[in-house]
């Protein structure tokens, strides 16, 4: 099947649910800056050092959750595509809850700002964790304006909130594997 | 070579060709395999890969596929002389070119062999829906018969300069796009398209030009 048909050169896309929308549509920012997320969790896993296979599969798991949720962002609500969307597993959340406890309890107990930084793995998952700030940001805008009450989108803000904790904790994780101590924010 | 991305073995049962370039090739269904009308698989033969979308209704209990044989087509031109009994790899079942129900018209657009996903739909019942299939030639005009049996209205638009054969008057001269431009009355559709990209880009840009608020579902075979 072919990747491209210029039906977007116009500067309108589809949905999944079949609607035209400019690109700049709110539901198209939103999981294109999931898009984004996913590509910045790409570059931290291939700077991931081999000593830390766990911390890998953590990232194909998230990896393979940002699909899932990008696939609801791309869908209007009411539209009967809806039925051939599958709901992120349940646990997604306290299982990332697990593996920040699990890699929080090596690390020194956090008492002042720390500077984005340190080693390039950790620098990265730092970037990564902004983007899933500004994804939280879109997807709260998305469901005041159009999909209040949907409850998958609502489980999918829970999600990125907690991920966001998770990447902050992987880059004072890695620092720390790595030999980098946190560098804090002198006032 | 590319590497296999084979979920299961299908045999080949028979060929049959349909005009010169173009066959319909049936093959076993394996256990456990599961689609949806409008679906494609990869098939496999020798290391050499293509998407074929299944022209069998997800009930069907063999499969079948509606096969071009493609200039310079390594596995089309192998296919075209397989002999039954031999086997291919084949994937699972993917792709999104699936009927969603609506209360809006509905209009499939498809373009040489892109009919497929739309004779799997109208093989497995779906009905109510508008067909347009455009050609070079009318005997690309596959499976005419049911397709107007099943659609609302069936549109055979004939893009090539070939004399026709019956000179049926329901036959339209030109291509999909011009159709719709000069037939279609303003509103708000479901449209799926499937065939070439050029149609899909010129639909595409048609539909949202002059009936903005319709949905477009499409999937490019060439």
């Amino acid at each position: 099947m072919k990747v491209y048909t210029g039906g977007g050169d116009k500067g309108k896309t589809s949905l999944f649910s079949g609607e035209r929308v400019p690109k700049h549509h709110i539901r198209i920012e939103a999981y294109g800056d999931l898009d984004e997320l996913n590509s910045v969790l790409g570059a931290v896993a291939a700077y991931l050092p081999a000593t830390e296979p766990t911390l890998l599969e953590d990232f194909e798991g998230i990896q393979s959750n940002l699909f899932v949720a990008g696939a609801w962002l791309a869908t209007t609500p009411d539209s009967s595509a809806i039925g051939y969307l599958t709901p992120l597993p349940a646990t997604v959340s306290t299982d990332l809850e697990r593996r920040i406890d699990a890699l929080s309890e090596v690390l020194p107990e956090l008492k002042e700002f720390i500077l984005p930084g340190g080693q390039p793995v950790a620098a990265w998952s730092h970037v990564a964790r902004t983007v899933c700030r500004r994804c939280e940001r879109r997807l709260t805008e998305l469901i005041e304006a159009s999909d209040a009450g949907n409850l998958e989108l609502a489980a999918i803000q829970v999600y990125l909130n907690r991920l966001s904790d998770y990447l902050f904790v992987v880059a004072r994780y890695l620092n720390q594997a790595l030999g980098t101590a946190d560098k804090t924010w002198k006032k | 070579m590319k590497p296999a991305v084979s979920s299961y073995s299908v045999s080949v049962l028979s060929r049959i060709w349909l005009n010169e370039e173009t066959f319909e090739l049936t093959c076993s269904r394996p256990r456990g395999f599961l689609f949806l009308a409008g679906q494609y698989v990869t098939l496999e033969l020798e290391g050499e890969e293509r998407e074929y979308t299944l022209l069998s209704p997800p009930e069907s209990p063999e499969l079948r596929f509606l096969i071009k044989q493609v200039v310079g087509g390594k596995l089309s031109g192998a296919l075209g002389h397989i002999v039954p009994g031999s086997v291919l790899g084949m994937s699972k079942a993917r792709g999104y070119l699936t009927f969603r129900p609506t209360d809006r018209p509905v209009y499939f657009v498809a373009t040489g062999v892109g009919i497929v996903p739309f004779v799997a739909m109208a093989a497995g019942g779906l009905r109510g829906f508008t067909l347009i299939h455009g050609s070079r030639s009318e005997s690309g005009f596959f499976y005419r018969q049911e397709l107007a049996a099943a659609s609302l209205e069936y549109i055979p638009c004939l893009s090539g300069t070939s004399k026709l054969a019956t000179g049926p008057p329901s036959l339209y001269r030109g291509y999909v796009t011009e159709y719709i431009r000069t037939h279609l009355l303003p509103g708000t559709y479901d449209f799926y398209l499937c065939g070439s990209r050029l149609m899909i880009r010129d639909m595409t840009h048609l539909l949202d030009q002059y009936h903005p608020g319709t949905r477009i579902f499409s999937e490019a075979y060439s």
